[in-house]
């Protein structure tokens, strides 16, 4: 969730506040802030800070755009309080094809094994994709199909960025979302049940 | 900008423009020198009595920084007059004379002009003896300093504007409003070897006018500082005026050890309004001065460095 | 990355091949890098990033440029406090 603001213009502490509304109007997500002095920049800086948010800053034709992260950082004792969803189930698939051997039976095994997670309830939470798995979430992927439908049925495809990079294939993702490995490893660690193919 | 003006040549004249001193001091006979000092700014709170009651307090304090009394002082006035209620004018007024009273000054006169922005302040005439003038050079290598109000009302005004930190506001308009008497009553019983008050330059900044107008270092214990309520969080949010930056900016003489916590560092440059006196006394009465000082009321007096060599005016804050 | 607190610069490449390839030049020419997942606050395109002190900014940059190996971004931070601050792009 984005939230912009251009505090350009405003008198000390005209930034500070509009950050403070503008964070204190989300639970998480990004606050972009334009500024255009040293003085309000620091000083966005050390409110964000203080308030647990990461910041990064960019110059702007003189100007100093700041992007302001509210994570959604899950502590342990959240993790371990909430109850285990039925669909708290995330899969990380490791290569394009299922099992070692032979690769040919591989990409058949993993082309069923995708089809049958459309069959089976609940669906999981997450399909995490990496290393040669990207190859399975770009164009002329043979699961693209199954990967729609289980996005339709709400299940949250993500592909490692780094991963895409590495196979040249960043503007070829056909289905889901580009991920990091922050991403990965909180999607894994708030799940009551990880699966690695 | 002042060098550029002729340096006056009469004897009496016993404090001038040459040093950094908060106040002009002109012998009259053996035992009396007159001091002189004026003072006025826009308004720093939204109350016009209160405001009224800072700046009086404000400009008097520079004739208790010389170790003075003051006598009489002139009301200066700047407002829109047709676009304000009159009531204000006079709340303004008000507020400044009663700091006077409470000063054991009286208001002999003013002068108002129209301006499109309210200023308020005084002209104040104090006596001193010539002999017993405290100067904010004289600091001696081994001399203990002790500050007697908290800092912390720049970053507590930036506050307010914010409207967060309430506490803390009324803390910072209450210390502003205090006058220095006190404090400059109790301190005359010792020696006192160098006196400054606090206000725009910031914590560091008036340290640094003593220290390098006495020629000597200074060492600073940021932890010892006193601060106002609220005024540390309210820093750590970033409610820092830019004055505070452009003090820090100015100031080329300060090593701040890595382990001071950036909010502490933007209050010891963050500009007060009417703070209170720094003492530079020898280590011997140190002790009993403060003790003194926070019998008399000033609990939030403490010692906050020390003078540790001969030296251009170089501050180490840990 | 509480262990890397020391590293005040990070550099983000325009690929992870170019990331893997910087990482192995700094090392061997002695100058101590941490290579980490770009952080959640910079909106970089490739996922990996080094971590240096910057002490050692001027020699690595010039390293990096004599082997042709393209950095993106570079940018002053503050790992604990999750602050970045970009100082220059190409």
């Amino acid at each position: 969730m984005f939230t912009n603001i251009d505090a350009r213009g405003m008198a000390c502490p005209g930034p500070v506040i509009a950050t403070k509304k503008a964070l204190e109007g989300i639970v998480s997500g990004i606050v972009t802030i334009l500024v255009d002095n040293v003085i309000a920049k620091e000083n966005v800086i050390k409110f964000a800070t203080a308030h647990g948010c990461g910041v990064s800053i960019t110059q702007q034709e003189g100007d100093f755009l700041l992007k302001i992260t509210k994570g959604e950082a899950m502590d342990k004792q959240t993790v371990m309080d909430q109850p285990i969803a039925a669909n708290n189930t995330v899969y990380i698939i490791t290569q394009d094809t299922l099992g070692h051997g032979n690769r040919e039976l591989g990409a058949v095994l993993m082309k069923g094994f995708i089809y049958t997670l459309l069959e089976v309830k609940p669906v999981p939470k997450a399909l995490l994709f990496m290393n040669s798995g990207v190859l399975l979430t770009i164009e002329d992927s043979p699961v693209l199909p199954h990967l729609d439908k289980l996005v339709q049925d709400g299940v949250e495809i993500l592909s490692c960025g780094t991963c895409l990079d590495y196979f040249e294939a960043k503007d070829k993702l056909a289905v889901g979302g580009v991920t990091n490995m922050y991403t990965i490893v909180e999607t894994m660690s708030a799940s009551a049940k990880v699966i690695t193919l | 900008m002042l060098c550029q003006l002729k340096k006056p040549n009469d004897p009496r004249l016993l404090v001038g423009i040459e040093t950094a001193d908060d106040a002009g001091v002109y012998q009259i006979n053996e035992t009396t020198a007159l001091i002189q000092t004026l003072d006025f700014f826009t308004p720093i709170v939204d109350n016009p009595y209160m405001f009224g009651q800072i700046a009086a307090a404000n400009s008097l304090s520079d004739v208790y920084a010389m170790g003075g009394k003051p006598l009489t002082a002139m009301n200066i006035v700047a407002f829109p007059i047709g676009c304000l209620p009159a009531e204000v004018l006079g709340d303004i007024l008000r507020g400044g004379q009663d700091k006077v009273i409470e000063a054991g000054a009286v208001i002999v006169g003013g002068h108002t002009i129209d301006d499109t922005e309210p200023k308020y302040g005084l002209s104040v005439t104090g006596s001193v003896h010539p002999d017993r003038i405290w100067k904010n050079i004289g600091a001696k290598p081994g001399d203990i300093l002790i500050l007697t109000k908290a800092i912390g009302t720049g970053v507590l005004a930036t506050a307010a504007r914010a409207e967060m930190f309430h506490e803390g506001n009324l803390a910072s308009m209450r210390s502003m409003a205090t006058l220095n008497r006190t404090a400059a009553e109790v301190a005359t019983k010792y020696t006192i070897h160098a006196c400054t008050d606090i206000t725009g330059f910031g914590l560091l900044g008036h340290i640094y006018e003593m220290a390098s107008g006495s020629s000597v270092d200074i060492e600073v214990h940021s932890a010892a500082i006193p601060l106002l309520t609220d005024a540390a969080e309210a820093a750590a949010m970033g409610l820092v005026p830019g004055g505070a930056y452009t003090n820090r900016e100015h100031l080329t003489t300060v090593t701040m050890n890595p382990s001071v916590p950036v909010h502490i560092q933007d209050l010891c440059f963050d500009p007060q309004t009417s703070g209170g006196l720094l003492f530079s006394v020898p280590p011997n009465i140190a002790m009993a001065l403060l003790e003194d000082l926070q019998s008399a009321g000033a609990l939030q007096a403490g010692i906050i460095g020390k003078v540790t060599q001969e030296g251009r005016g170089e501050i180490y804050v840990y | 990355m509480i262990i890397y607190r020391g590293f005040d610069r990070l550099l983000s490449f325009a690929s992870v091949h170019h990331a893997i390839r910087a990482e192995k030049l700094l090392l061997a020419a002695g100058i101590i890098v941490a290579s980490v997942p770009t952080p959640r606050e910079i909106d970089i395109s490739c996922g990996h990033s080094l971590l240096f002190a910057a002490t050692d900014q001027h020699k690595a940059l010039i390293i990096l440029q004599d082997h042709q190996v393209l950095w993106s971004k570079l940018f002053k931070c503050n790992i604990q406090d999750r602050v970045y601050e970009e100082l220059e792009s190409r």
